[in-house]
């Protein structure tokens, strides 16, 4: 019998209910926890008691230095990498999931305790990041998590524990070129960047944008064209431009981003490279383009999205996962749309693991909304987080990094006299100090004449998080996706009975438990028959009979056909449940009972018979 | 003049023909050699290969032959690409695709495919139609797309199976279906089992005793007959197969309609090496402007009709996800299956819900007329299909039917076994397949002759005074099918046509349109016209540049003010 004991039933504010006796030693510590007030550390319940601090130590220097106030290129990265490595090479290996269309490693990072198994032999937590280029914390929130567990793991009994009972998988960035376009130039850089004929003439990238006065970002380009534009300077702030007056003409013209037109064809930069969504291309609920711009020619179609799919097929330990994107301050989980399985639904059983997960981390993530993708934001077809829980059985988020209202101040909106690009100038102006805003600079254009380029900038505007802000924000997301890791199925023999019936006869009645909320098998992972079932072996004896623990007090078999040495757990190891067998057995001596499951791990126990 | 290498030799079926020689072999996992008659009516993988060579080899300049890709079996997926070397480039030219053998057991779609390649090499020069497509258009053929999945035909016992097996991933644990199979009477083929039993629901049909049929208790009539696969039946932890685990039926991997979880239909869409090849090869063709597959689909013998449904596992996909032929496509698919019976002299009654399939990828996704046909089939009629089926074999002269017969099973004890002889309803009998073969050939002669074709039939230039010019080109399709079909508008990477006037230094472009794009020329003798101002002296020279990708790739055309070069 699979019992779940209710425990995932929770009450409208998501507070989590203990529904029987068991002692669920986790989940209680962390209801309570939560009845009394948010207790936001990692781990288990010594850990919250385990008085170490949550952070790195001011008073303790790392072995590895990295920064975290600011942003890392490929090459960072490698290096970044590579020194971690060099420290933590008992714990950490660096491998290459793939390389881009423009030549650079997918760099995966495993991290193990080899003294307490093969990576393969444990739940494992797989992240990933920078799918879209231009969303580019994700790198820096996964390298932070690299480096938190690694740099605590002598320290922080809690981090100690995740690292010796689980495993990471984390892929720091899936899209390093577009990562890299976005470095170099700013602007829209959402695609990879391969070829793509985006004006359908039939020649590819012929009309590239261009950083014409080579600062290193592509702006936006204005011409002064007095009595004969549409637009005039404010009158509040002069490098804003507005509508000119009702029945009058303006001064100003925009001309768009920094280009010219390349191919003579009368527009400029209209064929960029790139052009593509990385996330419209996984392959459950997929669509093609004309359904869903983004999408490409079947899941799977670029180099970085197919190494990313055999990566997490390659794994099936797998039993969490996390991707980062940015912005709005989101806790994102799927489905992705209205029309997924005809019910825009997932089973009500997996729901409420997302729930349980998710409404816990809105409190770990403030200004962060825990959010349905397709209910709450918009319609995804073919994105990772659908085929992750679909077909891999992978109980999945994505979070949207950065919420821009943690750098504003709530008390400018409440009068908001001015137009809302002045409340972004005052905080360019006086918190950035300048950083985000270029002001107007006369350019000699090949084509369009004086122009002037300048404006707010896509690099550090709006979807970035300022550097002086993204410790925090690397530091509250690795530590909901340690939560989360957290929650992995891990198992533990229970009670196990043996009984006589007759002569060297006896039942064999033996409890696996799980002690977190997400079980061993999803709804999902046996409805569409991901990986394989849990399986329970008992040897050393003759097996007469076999099979789950049936009726209320679990003192019946339902007994399946044929040999019952093995059994089947279709259904695994429920969140805060358990699972009861039972088996007759004939023999002596001692039998060995092994309970074998892809995400929960191979657990092994002795029993003497008589 | 090429040798015929595919014609059928042999005197039966493939299965026929190894129940004849299974009597010398022990029943049971026999990775036979293909027994000598089967080989005589089809190729297995190293006979194709051979009349493939053959045929590229013996069409000289007319013939290509390249590996798509390949198999996890280490076999090659063969495109022959056929066209004259004169004239246009052949990447250059609209061209029909001609994929056969997608279905593991459909090999006779690979001698449909190569039948087409001996029709036209065979003619070329003597035949004006054969002449005129091999000179103005290109031919890809993908003769078998399936090599793994064809080579279980040749392989005893036989089975009927539509599956690639999958190449034994130990992840994905459980065994393949096809190991529960077992050929209990020692006949060479596993076919069915019908049991005598107090559950069953079946009784013999009156008009045909071999046939069932679902007995009709308010009649007073009690079931007689249950009926399984001829094999053993798993016990538990066998008969979990997990997500593509149970071999993959390649045409149902494909984008559109994809039947999500359902058996056979791979661990997710394009998952297959040979189904991702095939996809990109359209792709990366985008002079491919039809598509004819030879496979269990049908929409030649009868054309898709108006109330298709999607099949029931679809259910995932929005409203705007088209289910059916648009209104503008339609009468040229209707057309088409017109002009197919009358060509071949074939009926039917379709297969229109292909979830998944190829043909569906072609048109949904591609925007592509695609057509599809199943080479083998009974006329439409009232009886029901398998009725139908034994009246064919009856009309030919071929057993395709083993009757029932007893034998004794290890789980199950006294059954019977019998039903249709695999394959017998997926590949004709050698007497049959010839004929068949010459009969889908000509359609496809016809077909190809229909792609479209853009072509500039004026240049225009007016003289408009101070050295100022009008310039107007117009381009015209004389074929039968439109540039692009309706649908194919609304697909992103289906170009539309692309006119440009490319200025130079002695001529300047006075409009602001130096490229127009309109989505289609009509067929039949569809035309349209472009204009452009422009400055430069007389005699100055320019190049109007026309991308049709569907319907004759890149042509440039020069233009001189005022130099009398009108076209």
């Amino acid at each position: 019998m699979r019992h779940s004991h209710g425990a995932l039933r929770m009450h409208a504010a998501g507070r989590f209910v203990s529904g029987s006796g068991v002692a669920v030693a986790w989940g209680m510590a962390l209801g309570l926890a939560l009845a009394a007030l948010p207790a936001l550390g990692v781990g288990t319940a010594e850990a919250q008691t385990g008085g170490s601090g949550m952070f790195a130590f001011p008073d303790r220097e790392p072995r590895v230095d990295l920064r975290f106030d600011r942003y890392y290129d490929h090459e960072d990265l490698t290096d970044a990498l590579e020194r971690l490595e060099d420290a933590y090479g008992d714990f950490l290996t660096v491998e290459s999931a793939g390389t881009s269309v423009e030549g650079r490693e997918l760099w995966a990072v495993t991290i193990n305790n080899p003294e307490t198994g093969p990576h393969t032999s444990k739940a494992a937590f797989y992240v990933d990041g920078n799918i879209h280029g231009n969303e580019i914390q994700g790198l820096e929130v996964n390298l932070y998590l690299i480096w938190f567990l690694m740099e605590n793991y002598d320290h922080i009994p809690a981090v100690r524990e995740l690292v010796d009972e689980r495993v990471f998988y984390i892929i720091p960035t899936m899209n390093p070129d577009g990562r890299q376009n976005f470095m170099d130039t700013g602007g829209p850089s959402r695609s990879g960047m391969a070829e793509w004929d985006s004006d359908l003439d039939g020649r590819a990238n012929e009309d590239n944008p261009d950083d014409l006065d080579g600062d290193g970002e592509i702006r936006m380009m204005r011409k002064h064209v007095p009595g004969r534009g549409d637009l005039v300077e404010s009158p509040v702030d002069p490098r804003l431009m507005v509508e000119a007056p009702e029945g009058e003409r303006g001064d100003y013209i925009f001309l768009g981003r920094e280009a010219v037109d390349t191919d003579g064809d009368g527009e400029r930069g209209e064929d960029a490279r790139g052009g593509y969504d990385m996330n419209r291309d996984f392959p459950s609920d997929w669509q093609p383009s004309h359904v869903q711009g983004g999408a490409y020619r079947y899941p799977f179609s670029w180099p970085e999205t197919r190494a990313v799919g055999e990566w997490l097929k390659s794994h099936p330990n797998i039993a969490a996962a996390q991707s980062w994107h940015n912005s709005g301050g989101m806790i994102l989980y799927g489905p992705g749309s209205e029309y997924y399985k005809g019910t825009g639904e997932y089973s009500d059983a997996d729901a409420e693991i997302y729930e349980y997960i998710g409404t816990r981390g809105e409190l770990m993530l403030p200004y962060y909304r825990y959010m349905n993708i397709w209910r709450d934001l918009y319609t995804v077809y073919g994105g990772t987080l659908d085929w992750a829980h679909d077909a891999l059985g992978v109980i999945s988020f994505t979070n949207e990094l950065w919420s821009s209202n943690q750098f504003y101040s709530e008390a400018w909106d409440e009068d908001a006299p001015e137009p809302e690009e002045l409340q972004e100038l005052f905080f360019n102006d006086r918190l950035s100090m300048g950083a985000r805003f270029k002001d107007w600079t006369p350019f000699e254009h090949p084509t369009l004449g004086e122009v002037e380029i300048g404006g707010f900038s896509s690099k550090w505007f709006g979807r970035t998080t300022p550097p002086f802000m993204l410790q925090e924000l690397a530091h509250r997301n690795a530590m909901f996706a340690l939560f989360h890791a957290d929650h992995m199925p891990l198992l533990d023999w229970g009670e196990v009975e043996v009984e006589p019936i007759r002569g060297d006869t006896y039942r064999v009645t033996a409890t696996m438990r799980n002690e977190r909320v997400i079980p061993t098998r999803s709804d999902a992972a046996r409805m569409y028959r991901a990986g394989l079932p849990d399986r329970v072996s008992l040897s050393g004896a003759t097996v007469q009979a076999g099979g789950l623990a049936a009726g209320e007090l679990r003192d019946r078999i339902d007994l399946v056909d044929g040999d019952a040495s093995t059994l089947h757990v279709e259904e695994g190891v429920p969140g805060f449940g358990d699972v009861t067998v039972s088996w007759i057995v004939s023999g002596s001596g001692t039998v060995t009972l092994t309970y074998t499951s892809q995400k929960g791990g191979t657990h092994t126990t002795e029993v003497p018979l008589g | 003049m090429v040798r015929s290498v595919v014609r059928g030799r042999g005197g039966g079926w493939v299965t026929w023909a190894v129940r004849a020689s299974a009597a010398a072999l022990v029943a049971g996992w026999m990775p036979a050699a293909v027994g000598a008659q089967s080989a005589d009516a089809y190729m297995d993988y190293e006979a194709l290969t051979s009349a493939v060579d053959e045929l590229a080899d013996e069409g000289d300049e007319l013939a290509r032959v390249s590996s798509l890709a390949r198999s996890e079996g280490g076999r090659d997926v063969w495109l022959l690409t056929l066209g004259s070397e004169s004239g246009r480039a052949l990447d250059q030219r609209p061209a029909l695709l001609v994929v056969g053998n997608l279905e593991a057991n459909r090999v006779a779609g690979s001698h449909a495919v190569l039948r087409v390649a001996e029709r036209l090499l065979d003619a070329y020069g003597s035949d004006d139609a054969v002449t005129n497509m091999l000179d103005t258009r290109t031919v890809y053929l993908i003769p078998r797309a399936n090599p793994d999945g064809a080579e279980l035909v040749f392989t005893l016992p036989s089975h009927e199976t539509a599956y690639k097996p999958y190449q034994g991933n130990t992840a994905r644990g459980g065994l393949n279906a096809r190991e529960f199979g077992r050929d209990l009477d020692g006949d060479g083929l596993v076919t069915r089992m019908r049991v005598r039993s107090p559950e069953g629901e079946l009784v013999e049909r009156e008009e045909d005793p071999r046939l069932l049929r679902e007995a009709m208790p308010a009649r007073e009539e009690g079931g007689v007959y249950e009926v399984m696969a001829e094999g053993i039946h798993p016990d538990s932890l066998d008969a979990y197969v997990p997500l593509g685990g149970d071999g993959v039926n390649l045409n149902l991997n494909f984008q559109h309609e994809y039947q999500y979880f359902e058996p056979h239909v791979g661990p997710h869409m394009v998952s297959e090496v040979e189904s991702r090849a095939l996809v990109d090869f359209v792709f990366e063709h985008p002079n491919i402007a039809a598509v004819l597959t030879f496979s269990a689909f049908d929409n030649l013998r009868s054309p898709t009709p108006e109330d298709r449904q999607p099949p029931p596992a679809v259910t995932g996909n929005p409203p705007r996800v088209p289910t059916n032929l648009t209104a503008d496509d339609r009468p040229y698919f209707e057309y088409v299956s017109e002009r197919f019976r009358e060509l071949t002299g074939l009926s039917g009654e379709g297969a229109p819900n292909e979830g998944g399939s190829f043909p569906q990828f072609a048109y949904y996704q591609m925007g592509l007329p695609s057509f599809t046909t199943p080479v083998w089939s009974p006329p439409a009629g009232s009886e029901p299909v398998d009725a139908r089926w034994l009246a064919l074999f009856d009309s030919v002269g071929v057993d395709g039917y083993v009757d029932w017969r007893p034998a004794t099973h290890p789980q199950l004890g006294e059954v019977e076994v019998g039903g249709f002889a695999p394959n017998a309803r997926v590949n004709p009998p050698a007497s049959e397949l010839d004929g068949l073969l010459d009969r889908h050939a000509e359609f496809a002669l016809w077909l190809g002759n229909r792609l479209p074709e853009v072509e500039v039939v004026d240049v225009e230039v007016e003289a408009r005074g101070q050295g100022v010019w009008r310039i107007t080109a117009t381009l015209a399709n004389e074929a039968y099918f439109p540039t692009q079909l309706d649908l194919a508008e609304r697909i992103r990477f289906n170009r539309p046509i692309n006119v440009r006037l490319v200025p130079n230094d002695d001529l300047d472009l006075l409009s602001d349109d130096m490229q127009h794009q309109i989505p289609r020329i009509e067929g039949m003798g569809g035309r349209a016209e472009f204009s452009w101002l422009v400055t430069g002296e007389p005699g100055v020279s320019a190049a109007i540049e026309v991308f049709a990708e569907r319907a004759g790739g890149s042509i440039t055309v020069p233009v001189t003010l005022g130099g009398g070069e009108d076209r």
